[in-house]
């Protein structure tokens, strides 16, 4: 009996450390108040890329990005991006250095992007799915 | 080369006062974001013989058969400000050496830059001429694979122009067309004498979709070199393919550089294939030349090089060329010509890439 506890621990820790860390939902947000309900992934690219400033509404757009490392951003850049870090640093030296733009804003992680986007219509971030609340609207789901 | 030279800690002493400055009373101004660049690299010739191979031919930078650290070694900095809702600023402090400088610094980009609307843009000030694929961002060798962009292609003896541009970006259904109009003039130096290039007016047209990119340029200007004798119009087009799909990297290019008074053209291209294993790219270029406007010379270049992405913003480059020249020399005077001369040189070069 133990030794079943034990290995359920095992197994449950397990589970919940893949879950939170490598195999995590990733959702993108925007404020409740954004008329916006979903995103193509074409148009959530070209915002991250700084190809497009606006929501297809017209409104404004403002990506927040986190910072290199966390398992959100790298989720999102391979699947949205379709850039590792490396080709993304690539791309905006491009831009950079040419005046043709800045990346975006970037935070620590999903509460510190969560915060943002709650207080402001015009971002729009990606976090771990185990942060949703009310004070975001989901848009996107990567999974 | 009449510009304003300073060293890289008189500019970012200055730039930084610039930013203090700006900061009272702007509520934008506080964000002054600061990145920066460089490419340490070293290289030399193989052979015994004096020759020199020139890797920028717009500061004369060339290795001879010792060990040289100066001629494509470039460090920059640049600051840019969101002055308010539709301005902004950017000024970009290059630092490059060369044979006759150790380090010579250049704003190869200093203006400002109006938003007119969402997709279009006018920048005043000091920026890069467009004339091929690369040039905007040429010293940012992080951002392509070569250790240097084919000096076979990028041959203009000046690489930056004052004046205004129109920058307009925006989509066709899937594509992304990218427009530049622009006007200005620049001081150069071409074969040991100063000149000048006044009345440049260019239009570039870049259609992207998925993973391909063509260009098309056209740029007219009048070309006045008193030492030469040169004070004519010339007329340049360009074109470019860039493909990266999947792995698999191609990119080529073709110019033509016409005189309007004596109808001679120089004419240069190159093509290249690149392919990513890992976090390596090796790579292979044939280029050539086909001067005929100011001298005449024929030039053709193989290239293979390594590109290493060692981390995000550090890349390690080695790279190997192997050139012949074949020039005929002729007496600008008498217009008497010898006959032509072959010259075959090989330039091995090393380079370590970083963003920041």
């Amino acid at each position: 009996m133990i030794r079943f506890n034990i290995t359920a621990t095992l197994v449950a820790c397990i589970i919940s450390f893949l879950s939170s860390h490598s195999f995590a939902d990733v959702v993108v947000i925007v404020n409740p108040s954004n008329s916006v309900s979903e995103l193509d992934d074409k148009w959530l690219s070209a915002i991250f890329l700084g190809k497009k400033t606006k929501f297809p509404d017209g409104s404004s757009a403002v990506p927040i990005e986190q910072q290199p490392g966390t398992s959100a951003r790298d989720k999102f850049n391979e699947n949205i991006l379709e850039k590792n870090e490396g080709q993304l640093r690539a791309y905006w030296s491009q831009r950079i250095f040419t005046g043709k733009g800045q990346p975006p804003k970037t935070v620590n992680g999903s509460a510190d992007v969560k915060k943002l986007v709650s207080e402001n219509p015009v971002f729009i971030g990606y976090i771990d799915a185990s942060e949703i609340d009310d004070t975001v609207k989901v848009i996107r789901k990567l999974e | 080369m009449p510009r304003t030279k300073f060293t890289i800690a008189q500019v970012t002493s200055r730039l930084m006062l610039a930013s203090c400055f700006m900061t009272p009373g702007l509520s934008y101004a506080a964000d002054i974001t600061w990145s920066g660049f460089a490419s340490v690299a070293a290289g030399q010739t193989l052979g015994s013989d004096d020759a020199e191979y020139v890797v920028d031919n717009a500061t004369g930078g060339a290795y001879d058969n010792t060990l040289r650290f100066l001629p494509e070694s470039t460090m920059a900095i640049q600051a840019f400000a969101q002055v308010n809702e539709s301005v902004s600023a950017t000024v970009q402090a290059v630092a490059k050496g060369s044979n006759e400088k150790s380090f010579d610094t250049s704003f190869e980009w200093a203006y400002a830059t109006l938003a007119v609307t969402d997709n279009t843009k006018i920048n005043f000030g000091r920026f890069r001429a467009p004339l091929f694929y690369y040039s905007d961002f040429l010293d940012t060798s992080y951002a392509y694979y070569w250790l240097r962009a084919p000096t076979d292609m990028y041959v203009a003896p000046y690489s930056t122009t004052t004046g205004v541009s129109l920058n307009d970006f925006r989509y066709l259904g899937d594509f992304e067309l990218s427009t530049q109009i622009w006007t200005g003039e620049e001081q150069i130096e071409f074969l040991g004498s100063p000149g000048e290039l006044t009345d440049m007016i260019g239009i570039n047209f870049m259609l992207a979709y998925d993973w391909i990119k063509l260009r098309a340029v056209y740029n007219t200007m009048d070309s006045a070199i008193e030492g030469l004798g040169v004070d004519t119009k010339l007329i340049y087009s360009a074109y470019a393919v860039i493909a990266d799909y999947e792995n698999f990297k191609f990119r080529s290019e073709y110019g033509n550089l016409e005189d309007d008074d004596t109808g001679l053209e120089d004419k240069f291209g190159y093509a290249s294939v690149g392919y990513t294993i890992g976090n390596f790219t090796p790579h292979y270029t044939y280029s050539e030349q086909d001067r005929a406007a100011f001298f005449l010379a024929e030039v053709e270049t193989h290239t293979i090089g390594i590109r290493w992405d060692y981390l995000p913003g550090t890349a390690f480059k080695l790279e190997y060329s192997e050139s012949t020249t074949e020039a005929t020399p002729c007496d600008p005077m008498s217009g008497m010509c010898l006959p032509p001369q072959e010259t075959k040189i090989e330039v091995v070069a090393a380079a370590i890439d970083l963003v920041f």
